[in-house]
């Protein structure tokens, strides 16, 4: 028999709460403790909704499950994601074409800096593959007719950073100090647990810019704090202007990607055709770039305190 | 198969796949490269092993999808915003009307929530205009039907029109295989439209060739018109909604906060009107 939605939006289960606040606390011991260490078990698990969308105490705990899906609850630690998206182009006026299929990772490495405030560096690979047979590819045709497109590898290795803590993000080029709040919600749905995540656009990106995914973990995860990274699969989308690549020139419109992947224990996990050739082209970016922390935090944007 | 069985089918292969988290941080990391290549199929295959997948190799079954999806405002040149979340069904019933050739009808029903405590809401606040709008559930009923087969799709609203192919890859990702999606809109439909989907099964189960019918994670998204309620006016821009959701066997796995309401205000869109295929289809191609 299913469980089912009557816990949902019913009232709240206080034996829920008390866990995620024992859940928070042991996450923090986890996330110093060695791997094995022993962990209590969460209070009843069972006592909690098969469905529903987890209320959160504070905005320190909304934190802490958000930076556990996408990092690691660990002092300093790395998470590695690969994914494939398909890009659609979108003309004003004209039917969605899609265009091409990346194949790609997100490699961040990270170092806590407060209590509850992390530093972030990351950098993202992708290769261009066909949209029919998966190959990889240098030139795609141009779906809204004339000469076929040069489509070159994305290397996304100008990021200048961010501090990620309970007041949201703050990027390391902000012109000021202006955290960036995001839209974070977890649901349970039986043995998965959903996190639903729309990303903030920092100061100076394109306006029209969104990015926005749905992640889920096995629920037996979730309950367990010893697990301080939690293995996502995830699917999302995000909104972007024409990249150059696609000669638009000023014709209104934008992209869209869509992705499905997931995160992986590290470099050595990467899909073998994947790895091979960042191996061989960029074998860098298989290791974390922890010389970015070298440079300094502007002063005024170092004095974060936690929420 | 009940929803949670169908979950823990799903699951396995996650968990298969990454090895428990907690295993995985005591044990040092294996050098195994996650499988990743695409599965090529000759039309007939592929189209029956996407059958499979999306919806059943049955000569006649229910197919029931059922999702959260989140809806986003796209306007011209301004930043995309968050609008509502919805949880809804599409629920369809085919019959096998040839060799690999399948007619189809069904519907979709879909309630509003509340971005972000989920409550079930009848009005929302259009971040675009600042105005409050009544946003009523979604049943769409009006789909005349289809016709698919290796060939492609055929909308029995012009059934003497070619099949439009129909975009399906598939690919093996360690212990599951996916099937990316593409469904173009018809002559006729808003330009700004398409419809985009990744589903995802277990390997083992794709592997065994004697399931008709595979458990499946489905996520996608479409690009759509502003709808009416969002009172936009001339405003160009558009819509965006990512939704992600399983098939489900059958009605008594849904939600029972949303089956009752289905049950209480739509109760004839928890089943499929056999009806529609007792309606002839005059000049059908023959693709």
């Amino acid at each position: 028999m299913i469980h089912t939605l009557h816990a949902l939006f019913g009232p709240e289960d206080p034996s829920r709460r008390q866990w995620l606040l024992g859940a928070a606390a042991l996450g923090a011991a986890a996330a110093t403790a060695a791997a094995g260490a022993s962990a209590t078990a969460p209070a009843d698990p069972t006592a909690r909704p098969a469905e529903g969308i987890l209320k959160f105490a504070n905005a320190r705990e909304r934190f802490r499950a958000l930076f556990r899906f996408e990092r690691d609850w660990r002092d300093e630690g790395t998470a590695l994601s690969c994914y494939q998206f398909l890009m659609y182009a979108l003309p004003d006026g004209e039917r969605p074409q899609p265009v091409v299929r990346f194949e790609g990772m997100e490699f961040s490495y990270f170092r806590r800096v407060g209590d509850d405030v992390w530093r972030i560096h990351a950098h993202n690979v992708s290769y261009p593959r066909d949209l029919g047979n998966g190959d990889f590819v240098t030139q795609v045709a141009n779906p809204f007719g004339g000469a076929a497109l040069d489509v070159v590898p994305m290397k996304l290795l100008g990021d200048p950073g961010v501090l990620h803590g309970p007041r949201g993000y703050l990027p390391l080029d902000a012109p000021a100090v202006r955290w960036l709040d995001t839209h974070f919600v977890v649901r349970y749905e039986d043995d998965l647990v959903k996190a639903e995540h729309i990303r903030p656009t920092p100061d100076g990106w394109p306006r029209q810019f969104i990015e926005s995914s749905v992640s889920s973990v096995a629920r037996k995860d979730f309950d367990d704090p010893r697990v301080t990274s939690l293995r996502y699969q995830t699917s999302g989308f995000y909104v972007f202007p024409f990249p150059k690549w696609m000669n638009m020139a000023d014709r209104a419109g934008h992209m869209l990607g869509a992705w499905s992947g997931r995160k992986l224990a590290g470099p050595e996990r990467l899909p073998r055709e994947f790895a091979a050739r960042l191996a061989r082209e960029n074998p860098e970016l298989l290791r974390p770039r922890w010389q970015e922390f070298d440079r300094p935090i502007r002063p005024e944007l170092a004095q974060w305190t936690d929420a | 198969m009940d929803r949670r069985v169908t979950l823990k089918t799903l699951l396995a292969g996650s968990i298969a796949a990454t090895s428990s988290t907690v295993d995985a941080l005591a044990a040092p990391h294996k050098t195994t490269h996650w499988t990743s290549n695409f599965l090529e199929f000759d039309p007939i295959t592929r189209f029956r092993q996407g059958l499979r997948v999306q919806r059943s190799l049955a000569d006649e079954a229910d197919v029931l999808h059922w999702y959260h999806f989140t809806m986003v405002a796209i306007p011209v040149g301004s930043a995309p915003v968050p609008v509502v979340r919805w949880e809804g069904i599409e629920l369809s019933h085919h019959r096998r009307i040839g060799t690999d050739r399948y007619r189809m009808h069904g519907h979709n029903l879909s309630f509003p929530r509340a971005l972000d405590s989920g409550a079930f809401v009848d009005d929302v606040l259009n971040p675009l205009t600042g105005e409050r709008v009544k946003v009523p559930p979604m049943a769409l009923t009006s789909d005349p039907g289809s016709v698919i087969s290796p060939s492609g799709i055929i909308r029995l609203d012009a059934p003497g029109v070619a099949p439009r192919p129909e975009y399906r890859v598939f690919r093996r990702e360690g212990d599951y295989v996916k099937l990316d999606a593409i469904r173009v809109a018809p002559a006729g439909w808003p330009v700004t439209f398409i419809e985009m989907g990744c589903e995802s099964t277990p390997a083992k189960s794709f592997d065994d060739s004697r399931l008709e019918w595979l458990p499946a994670e489905v996520s996608g998204g479409y690009v759509f018109p502003w709808p009416a309620w969002m009172n936009m006016g001339k405003t160009p821009g558009h819509m965006f909604a990512i939704w992600r959701g399983y098939k489900l066997r059958d009605i008594d796995e849904l939600p029972l906060e949303f089956r009752r309401r289905a049950a209480s205000e739509f109760p004839q869109l928890l089943q499929v009107d056999r009806k529609q295929f007792d309606t002839p289809i005059p000049g059908l191609h023959p693709g």
